[in-house]
């Protein structure tokens, strides 16, 4: 059964990934997405600014952009702060 | 985040994934208890089917109702198994990590506990329920073996046997509904990140526009 992760959570898990350049095939497996998925958002990502593609040899890779790291860092803030703030389960 | 806050953080999320898996393996053994409980009545029902002198619908009821609580253990221990198998690889990476936890290593679990939780939501509700309608039925049993050791006593004989009985299930059933309310506050816990992190979804859509 696939995890349910919602857009922006996957978003942060593609940009983190590729901060050092990845090829396509690594993005969609370790975000464990299928191609035609994996496809739409790196093009979302690519066209709002936030991977560029790189070219290493023959290989197309993604890598992500300074722009990024305002996102990975709202993201990371916000998420963390989820077990700050809310009372969490203790037995 | 500074250092203390990613501590903190990286403590909460140790703690609550402990007390999970603390709940998990209570649950499952208790599961494995109730099985354990349904199959041996039944066993000494069909014992007694054998040697006679007891009616043969009375103790073909008492099989079936045996047989439904047994159901019931074994479908609590594949709940608590599906639910136990979402955390414990989670948790297995976090113990292997090594001090201090990045902040984004961190953030990478919360967002598989999330995901995890959102998959399980209505395992752990259906736990629940079963959680709660076992721990009734218990505790209506233990009720009944009471009323029974009272009419036992009344009529001369020796209540011990009913007593006993009433012990275990009033116990299993007080077990079954505190099992029930951990797990309601565990659903509290996990439905309020969720609703947070919806709302926070805007901040995220805001800060992919503003970039």
């Amino acid at each position: 059964m696939a995890e349910r992760r919602t857009p922006y959570e996957i978003y942060w898990e593609m940009l983190v990934f590729c901060r050092t350049p990845r090829s396509f095939t690594s993005i969609i497996n370790r975000c464990n997405l299928n191609s035609k998925t994996g496809q739409e958002y790196l093009e979302f990502l690519s066209g709002k600014g936030y991977l560029s593609r790189v070219q290493e040899g023959e290989k197309t890779g993604y890598v992500s952009t300074p722009k990024a790291a305002d996102y990975i860092d709202t993201f990371t803030r916000l998420y963390q702060s989820l077990f700050d703030t809310i009372p969490g389960f203790r037995l | 985040m500074k250092g203390d806050n990613l501590q903190e953080t990286s403590q909460n999320f140790a703690s609550e994934l402990r007390s999970f898996f603390a709940l998990c393996i209570l649950n499952l053994v208790f599961g494995a208890l109730i099985l354990a409980f349904g199959v041996q009545y039944i066993v000494t029902s069909v014992l007694a089917l054998v040697q006679g002198g007891t009616s043969f619908g009375f103790v073909i009821t008492q099989i079936l109702a045996w047989g439904a609580i047994a159901f019931l253990g074994l479908r609590w221990i594949v709940s608590s198994a599906e639910v136990m198998s979402g955390v414990t690889d989670i948790q297995e990476e976090f113990t292997a990590l090594e001090e201090p936890v990045s902040g984004e290593i961190l953030t990478g679990l919360i967002v598989r506990m999330m995901a995890r939780y959102r998959e399980h939501r209505k395992a752990i509700r259906l736990m629940t329920l079963v959680c709660t309608l076992g721990g009734a039925l218990f505790l209506a049993l233990g009720v009944w073996n009471l009323v029974q050791a009272g009419l036992t006593l009344g009529s001369g004989g020796s209540p011990y046997l009913s007593l006993l009985a009433a012990g275990i299930n009033l116990t299993i059933g007080m077990v079954s509904l505190l099992l029930s309310s951990w797990f309601r506050r565990y659903s509290r816990a996990w439905d309020l990140r969720l609703a947070e992190a919806s709302r926070s979804e805007e901040a995220l859509r805001h800060a992919m526009e503003q970039g």
